[in-house]
């Protein structure tokens, strides 16, 4: 059996809106080893990105665990946290958010610089993370002189700067075409088959569904397995 | 990439927004620059005239020459004569009155002030001089003379040689020969360029015998000072009598009235600038709340986050000091270049001064720096701890 990243156990998450309690996630169990590109589906609203943000150490959930090596991250405190979303995990978003005021290259050096490493390691890593999404000549370039294509691959670098154990994508191609959709794909494809990067996509596109080794749906807060 | 230069792109980013912010630090800090530099100028002129008093309580002048580029231009203002002092002796309460001639002479090809002393009465009016070698001027020698420490250095001078004097146009003919008997220091920069001499050779110099320039006056208690100088000016109108407490109480008074208007202009500009930073870091935060939340999601921790906005506001403060010190500066040399005319006439060697020369020292420049810089960054303490404490969640789906 492949080796566990990440394991959700009975993850909930409630919200309180005046005296209604409405039920983002319940009881959510989610297995990812390593090397799975796993993707969640489901309706806008339904729990999908609340799902990631805690598996992210971004939310906390109110009830349930989320196990990372044998320790559960929903325990740690804030500056563990980041520490946690340092050092395992990679965030790729809709609308890309990269630093408006920095370069392409300077963007993915940003985690390199949080994790304290030294400036001749910077810049080995940061070229051959640019290499590895082709994006070797743009580097100099700032995110507004990009195409959304060119912004996510750069967006997909500075995610992977720190060597994560998981990445954590939310609607990565909702802001593309489907030529970039596709080109996207054949970036994580490339990544999952070469380094064995590990992804976890929440996605509506079956651009993106198609390639994924493992589907879930959540409806209604409830999340269930629908292929792999 | 550095720190510094990120912030100072973030800031480029709104030039317009950043410079409005920067100029209300600006001013706060030019406003106390130019408080701290009138203050310093002051402080040194109340020093000077202090100290060229010596111990005397009183000095009485000439009043009739009170522009100070006129008594320099005529190179001599020996107008009181010696009888006046003669009649100041006789006044109640009088203890010691000792008469002065100043006179600008070329001593070895140099220009320096020179003050001709009565050597009997110098001491018990004046209280001597602080002979640092040597001995001062005896009181029946009427060739030996006492040199300030820097001009006695610029010449490499030893004591026992002699120093060659003569005088300026219209008296350039007369000229003496001294031997040097000591040193004296005095802290004065234009007091320790020049040197003492008998009274008599200086009025040979100047052919003014019988003349005299200034007069100190010791009164027997310091209680009486007040009286023996309103005695000396009714009985001399035409005298400008100048005590040590009234140019302490002028100094003091126009220091207060200073201080309250470029303190308090100061002090306003600085809350208001400070305001200001608040404002635009607010507004920065608040634009800026995706990337936070990026920030925070790459693995910034929040003493990450508080530290950039601190930067920023630091870097705010340090570019209002900057141009603020820039502004101030410039308004203090202005102010001394059309000397403003408040002061009473005090009287440093043979110039009669009555202007206030601000003076720009590196510690008040430091100082009003360093205020804008706190100003900066207790500002943006407030904004910088609302961005470190955003939920990361929140932020992201944030505009």
């Amino acid at each position: 059996m492949a080796e566990n990243i990440v394991e959700t156990v009975k993850l909930t998450k409630l919200y309180r809106k005046g005296k209604l309690e409405i039920v983002a996630l319940r009881d959510a169990n989610l297995r990812i080893s390593k090397g799975d590109v796993i993707c969640v589906m489901g309706p806008s609203g339904s729990g999908k990105t609340t799902l990631l943000n805690m598996i992210g150490g971004l939310d906390r959930p109110t009830m349930g665990e989320v196990i990372v090596d044998g320790v559960d991250i929903t325990q740690l405190n804030e500056s563990q946290l980041a520490g946690y979303r340092l050092e395992e995990i990679g965030f790729v978003f809709q609308f890309y958010n990269l630093f408006p005021v920095l370069t392409a290259f300077e963007n993915v050096e940003l985690p390199l610089i949080l994790a304290k490493k030294s400036k001749e390691e910077r810049k080995r890593k940061v070229c051959q993370l640019l290499e590895t999404v082709g994006m070797t000549e743009r580097a100099n370039h700032k995110p507004d002189e990009l195409s959304g294509g060119e912004q996510q691959r750069i967006a997909i670098a500075r995610a992977l700067a720190n060597e994560p154990a998981l990445i954590l994508a939310d609607e990565p191609t909702g802001d593309l075409d489907s030529e970039n959709a596709i080109m996207f794909m054949n970036l994580v494809k490339k990544l999952n088959q070469n380094y064995s990067q590990t992804f976890l996509i929440v996605t509506h596109d079956p651009l993106v569904v198609q390639e994924c080794s493992k589907v879930y749906m959540i409806r209604d807060g409830k999340l269930e397995k629908s292929k792999g | 990439m550095s720190a510094v230069a990120m912030t100072w792109r973030n800031l480029s980013r709104c030039k317009l927004r950043v410079g409005l912010t920067v100029a209300g630090i600006a001013v706060g800090v030019a406003l106390i620059l130019v408080l701290l530099s009138l203050v310093a100028g002051i402080d040194a002129q109340v020093r000077t005239s202090i100290r060229a008093m010596g111990g005397a309580d009183i000095i009485v002048y000439n009043a009739t020459i009170t522009n100070p580029r006129e008594a320099f231009l005529l190179g001599s203002s020996a107008v009181l004569n010696e009888s006046t002092v003669e009649t100041i002796a006789y006044l109640p309460n009088v203890h010691a009155v000792s008469p002065q001639l100043t006179e600008v002479v070329i001593v070895n090809e140099t220009l320096a002030p020179v003050w001709g002393i009565d050597v009997k009465t110098f001491y018990e009016a004046a209280g001597g001089l602080n002979i640092i070698d040597g001995k001062i001027v005896g009181e029946n020698e009427n060739n030996t003379a006492v040199l300030g420490k820097s001009l006695f250095d610029l010449f490499n001078m030893t004591v026992g040689r002699s120093v060659f004097i003569h005088a300026r146009p219209p008296h350039h003919n007369n000229n003496v020969t001294l031997t040097v008997v000591g040193v004296y220091e005095t802290g004065i920069f234009l007091a320790d360029r020049g040197l003492y001499i008998p009274l008599a050779v200086a009025q040979n110099l100047t052919d003014s015998l019988d003349f005299v320039t200034s007069i100190l006056v010791k009164a027997d208690s310091p209680d009486n000072v007040e009286s023996v100088s309103s005695e000396i000016a009714s009985l001399f109108p035409d005298m400008r009598v100048v005590t040590l407490s009234n140019v302490v109480a002028q100094a003091s008074q126009l220091l207060n009235t200073l201080t309250m208007f470029f303190g308090t202009l100061g002090v306003v500009a600085l809350v208001a600038g400070s305001f200001g930073v608040v404002n635009t870091m607010i507004i920065s935060v608040m634009e800026r709340t995706r990337e936070i939340g990026t920030l925070k999601a790459i693995g910034a921790k929040n003493s990450t986050v508080l530290r950039i906005f601190i930067l920023e506001a630091l870097l705010l403060g340090c570019l209002g000091g900057g141009i603020g010190i820039m502004i101030g500066g410039g308004a203090s040399f202005f102010i001394s270049e059309f000397s403003v005319r408040i002061l009473p006439a005090v009287p440093v060697g043979q110039r009669i001064t009555t202007n206030v020369s601000p003076l720009l020292t590196p510690w008040n420049i430091i100082l009003s720096f360093a205020l804008g810089l706190v100003t900066g960054v207790l500002a943006g303490i407030y904004p910088a701890w609302r961005a470190a404490r955003m939920k990361p969640v929140e932020a992201l789906r944030h505009g």
